[in-house]
């Protein structure tokens, strides 16, 4: 049997390295030739600095020691995400990875808790959960083995420097055989009957030849869209931010272990805090905001100097229609693009590794594979836009042009689905495939104020002192084990993760 | 929050209506009258959801209060590893379609690449097969180095006797029971309105749920209509046997169809599925489902709703499929429009996908009778397609949103039917094929083994009734 043995990745960014990881730790053993062409004067976006805790498991497949790898992208712990103004202006929320409460009487926990609620006898529902609590405190500590048990029953992710995590995977990728090539594309020469694109041609001449692409190369597309024409589909009507622009500052007061996204009058703004340095930005629609006031917005509200200029994004939402097209998969920002919000970027980049590494060509391109990876990228898409999508759509707000826009939006009926059966009784519709499980929805929708107008009668079957009884002791229970959890400084000294580099400081010449 | 009254009338003494009032009374609160209207109607109907039960059946079938004690004590249920299929159109060997846990996964590759490359079969390698051919039973341990800790096991039952237990569950359960017939039923612009009974009563409700199988007597009311998709014809026969035979239903095909035995304590039962014009004695009985299974306040559980082939355990997973979506949906309100439209999402989508499983047996070359040929037409779909298409490309099980077969349900499916993959993961080639060989000789032998130990399926149930009886006078 064979397979493919020449690829070739264009584009050295978070997705290029990952994908240049993955795969050569992969088929290291199979003789696989893996080249990655990037250019040092082309910059990548990393706008995603935040993860899900799916990459821990990424990570673990690479064997990639977790201690080494904080202490070299400077990364934090991250037990969630807090959303600042999302409902109403003055709220916040924490979007926790991790069931709320502990499976009780063979029930959804949040139901019993709304039963509770409208008998007056329940304290809000993030308070029976451990990664809330613990990161409202700024504490961490690994979970143990036994996910039914308070002080473990959560996942957690990371908080790194995008700049930082392809440095450490291209040594990686390296040391698996991975060649690196600099340069940029000039050309890239298709077969006149197949279309499949050959070899690429780069400025100084060199020519790269492969039998399957991977396009990391960005909004551009360069290979999946300039020369094979995969067309987009254009999501700006739902998720119609355009625009961003990031800037790192000087951290200041305690290192938390969550990443927070507080919406403003035309967009958001997300503030992501590494060992290091805090990172910050501003994703706007421009419609409604012009990108010096954008700017100036996100400037003045750092909690510290600035380190370096702010950074300008430009993008537009939505998905290729083909994210496999003949022998070139686009992985990343070419593949797609949704707004940072959830911190979804990297975890669709992991998606596309792992479909690609599960249907990769044998020894010719099999339309089969390619119509299966699309059907799975696809659906992987379309559910985190509706749950992108849910932030704005469950909201009070109509301070301003974006949210009155919002406001009289027709949704997705998908979308529309869900917010009713949430609204009517408490329920989450299911699905299998996905990245987004209840405890997520539940959180974003009862964060956002969406209350449930009646709960699962089934929930009335218990007495209610017995109810009463269990969820205080989960509560009590939740309290305790956050106050025998360290900070997540003494944490990360104490774990071998704490990086040695000093906090970045300002240069007296740098903008404040 | 006080809830109001709300009251639920459920149609149908069978075991979908007995099951329904049972899963309802027991879920739910007082606020939620339950009543029974038991017509008393012809069991026979029953045994068009088959004779066997998914592992899953296993906790279900504990809330409803039948605990194996009482199944095995009271009625002449017995354990199924899987069914036997035997003489399957397109296929040169018989197989076991045994319930297992998840497949194991050597040097970070799932076991399929490796028999691929090494050319060997499943079979010999999953316990509850080996188990169910040999005769022997036993319950699985939780100790995971103990092989057998990765069978899984449903249920070989008689509906007949099923339905008796749980009328004696429903008459001391408190659930209201009229012992009446529907003489008419009252419609008033799509919704039931009323029932007259025989009884002379006029009965009223909130919600209707429609459990008369075939009859569908509620929802044909409000004029919704039954698509039929292939009719087959179902003969049964019953016969007394004086001991139990293996923890497997076999089914065996013929030119003209197939018939299925199940073995149960004092019997077997032969269920035979011809096209529909074959036999005088057979009872027509038409596949397909309702366009919508909730219609305003009249909702369709089980074979009313839809009507599966028995060729699988899919019947029965789809009536337990119809009361937990019900459950989950239980009407907080008068009015239940979100909860209509997503009980029919669901509806369709456990339709579709207990279909699929039997379909894909009907896709291998078989007789040119017409049987076979309706069969194979009605099985294409495109979903399907792609099931097969990927197995056979690389062994890939491609899976949608809560199927009712798993992962290992499709993988002992393919190949029992001779489907052949293709091509391997190439990272197998990591390690060398002869220690493969020789790791997997060790756990088919391994398996052997401890078969060898393993009571015959009659002992441990004769076993373990006495063990029940003893427990029952400790």
């Amino acid at each position: 049997m064979s397979q493919i043995s020449k690829i070739c990745i264009l584009g050295g960014g978070t997705a290029g390295w990952m994908t240049a990881a993955a795969l050569s730790n992969k088929f290291k053993a199979l003789g696989l030739e893996i080249q990655l062409i990037e250019s040092d004067q082309i910059g990548t976006i990393g706008v995603g600095e935040a993860t899900l805790p799916h990459i821990r498991y990424f990570n673990q497949q690479l064997g990639i020691e977790e201690r080494s790898f904080m202490r070299a992208t400077e990364a934090t712990f991250k037990l969630g995400i807090e959303f600042c103004d999302w409902g109403k202006l003055g709220d916040h929320y924490i979007h926790p990875f991790g069931d709320y409460g502990l499976p009780t009487l063979g029930m959804d926990f949040h139901q019993l808790w709304l039963r509770l609620r409208q008998q007056g006898l329940a304290s809000r529902l993030d308070d029976y959960s451990y990664p809330i609590i613990a990161a409202e405190q700024g504490r961490f500590q690994m979970p143990g083995e036994d996910h039914n048990q308070i002080g473990s029953n959560f996942g957690y992710a990371y908080q790194l420097a995008t700049s930082l995590y392809p440095i450490f995977l291209r040594s990686y990728s390296e040391s698996n055989g991975v060649v690196r090539t600099e340069g940029k594309v000039t050309k890239a020469s298709q077969n006149p009957e197949s279309g499949h694109v050959e070899r690429l041609t780069l400025e100084d001449g060199q020519q790269i030849e492969a039998e399957l692409f991977v396009d990391c190369s960005g909004f551009r597309g360069i290979l999946i869209e300039q020369a094979l024409n995969a067309g987009y589909d254009d999501w700006s009507h739902w998720l119609p931010c355009n625009r961003a622009v990031a800037v790192p500052c000087e951290a200041r007061g305690k290192l938390l272990p969550y990443t927070r996204a507080t919406a403003r009058k035309a967009g958001w703004q997300w503030r992501i805090p590494l060992q290091h340095r805090t990172g910050n930005g501003h994703v706007y629609w421009n419609e409604y905001i012009s990108d010096d006031e954008a700017t100036h917005q996100l400037m003045s509200t750092l909690e510290g100097p600035a380190l370096a200029e702010p950074k300008q994004l430009y993008f537009k939402t939505g998905r290729r229609n083909k994210f496999w097209s003949r022998n070139v998969v686009s992985i990343g920002l070419s593949g797609g693009f949704l707004e940072p919000l959830e911190s979804t970027s990297i975890h669709l980049i992991q998606e596309g590794i792992t479909a690609l590494i599960e249907l990769f060509p044998g020894a010719m391109i099999d339309d089969n594979d390619v119509d299966e990876y699309n059907a799975r990228m696809g659906l992987n898409f379309e559910r985190v836009r509706d749950f992108l999508l849910l932030h704005y759509a469950a909201t009070q707000r109509d301070d301003s042009e974006m949210w009155r826009y919002f406001r009289d939006m027709t949704l997705p009926d998908s979308l529309q689905e869900k917010i009713a059966a949430w609204n009517t009784r408490g329920y989450v519709l299911k699905y299998e495939f996905g990245v987004f499980l209840p405890p997520s929805w539940i959180a974003v929708m009862l964060g956002q104020n969406l209350v449930p107008a009646s709960y699962d009668p089934r929930a009335d079957k218990y007495p209610l002192d017995q109810l009463n009884s269990q969820l205080g002791s989960i509560k009590q229970n939740t309290i305790n084990a956050v106050e025998a959890t360290p900070d997540q400084i003494d944490f990360l000294q104490r774990y071998g993760a704490a990086s040695q580099s000093a906090p970045l400081v300002a240069s007296p010449s740098a903008p404040n | 929050m006080q809830r109001s009254e709300f009251k639920i009338v459920i149609c149908g003494g069978g075991l979908a209506g007995l099951m329904t009032a049972l899963a309802l009374h027991g879920a739910l609160s007082s606020a939620y009258q339950i009543v029974l209207i038991d017509e008393g109607e012809d069991a026979d109907d029953d045994l068009s959801y088959g004779s066997v039960t998914l592992p899953t059946a296993y906790d279900f079938l504990r809330g409803l209060g039948l605990d194996e004690p009482v199944l095995f004590s009271r009625s002449n249920t017995s354990f199924s590893f899987g069914s036997h299929y035997v003489d399957w159109p397109g296929t040169d060997t018989d197989w076991i379609q045994c319930h297992h846990q998840i497949l194991p996964v050597i040097g970070g590759v799932p076991l399929n690449h490796h028999l691929t490359r090494n050319q060997r079969s499943l079979a010999p390698l999953l316990i509850s097969g080996v188990a169910a051919r040999h005769g022997k039973f036993a319950h699985p341990p939780n100790d995971a180095s103990n092989p057998l800790s990765r069978a899984e096991y449903g249920y070989q039952f008689s509906a007949h006797q099923w339905t008796r237990l749980l009328a004696e569950k429903v008459q001391t359960s408190g659930v209201s029971r009229s012992a009446s017939s529907i003489e008419t039923v009252n419609t008033d612009n799509g919704e039931v309105i009323s029932l007259d009974l025989t009884s002379g009563e006029t009965i009223t409700a909130d919600l209707f749920i429609d459990c008369t199988g075939p009859a569908r007597k509620l929802l044909s009311a409000v004029g919704h209509s039954f698509a039929t998709i292939r009719r087959i014809s179902l003969t049964h026969s019953l016969k007394s046997a004086s001991q139990l035979g293996p923890a497997c239903r076999r089914v065996q095909a013929s030119a003209q169809g197939w018939s299925a035995h199940t073995f149960l304590q004092d019997s077997v039962h032969t269920l035979m599925i011809q096209k529909d014009d074959k036999a005088v004695d057979a009872t027509p009985y038409a596949l397909g489902a309702l366009d919508v299974a909730w219609h305003n306040n009249t909702v369709a559980i089980g074979a009313a709703a839809s009507a599966h082939d028995p060729l699988t355990p899919g019947p029965m997973v789809m009536l337990q499929r119809d009361i937990e979506r019900l459950l989950d949906l239980i009407p907080v309100a008068r009015t239940f429009d979100m909860e209509q439209r997503e009980f029919n999402r669901r509806f369709q989508n456990d339709v579709n996908h207990t279909d699929m499983f039997a379909n894909a047996f009907y896709l291998n070359e078989a007789p040119t009778s017409s049987f076979w040929s309706e069969a194979a037409s009605a099985a294409q779909s495109p979903d399907l397609n792609r099931k097969i298409v990927q197995f056979e490309s690389r062994g890939i099980l491609t899976k949608f949103d809560l199927e009712p077969f798993n992962d290992e349900d499709w993988t002992v499916l393919h190949h029992g039917l001779g489907r052949r993959v293709a091509r391997y993961d190439l990272q197998v080639e990591a390690t060398a094929r002869l220690d493969i060989d020789q790791q997997l000789d060790g756990m088919a032998r391994a398996i052997e083994q401890l078969v060898g130990r393993m009571p015959p399926h009659h002992v441990y149930v004769s076993n373990m009734k006495r063990y029940f009886e003893k427990q029952k006078y400790a």
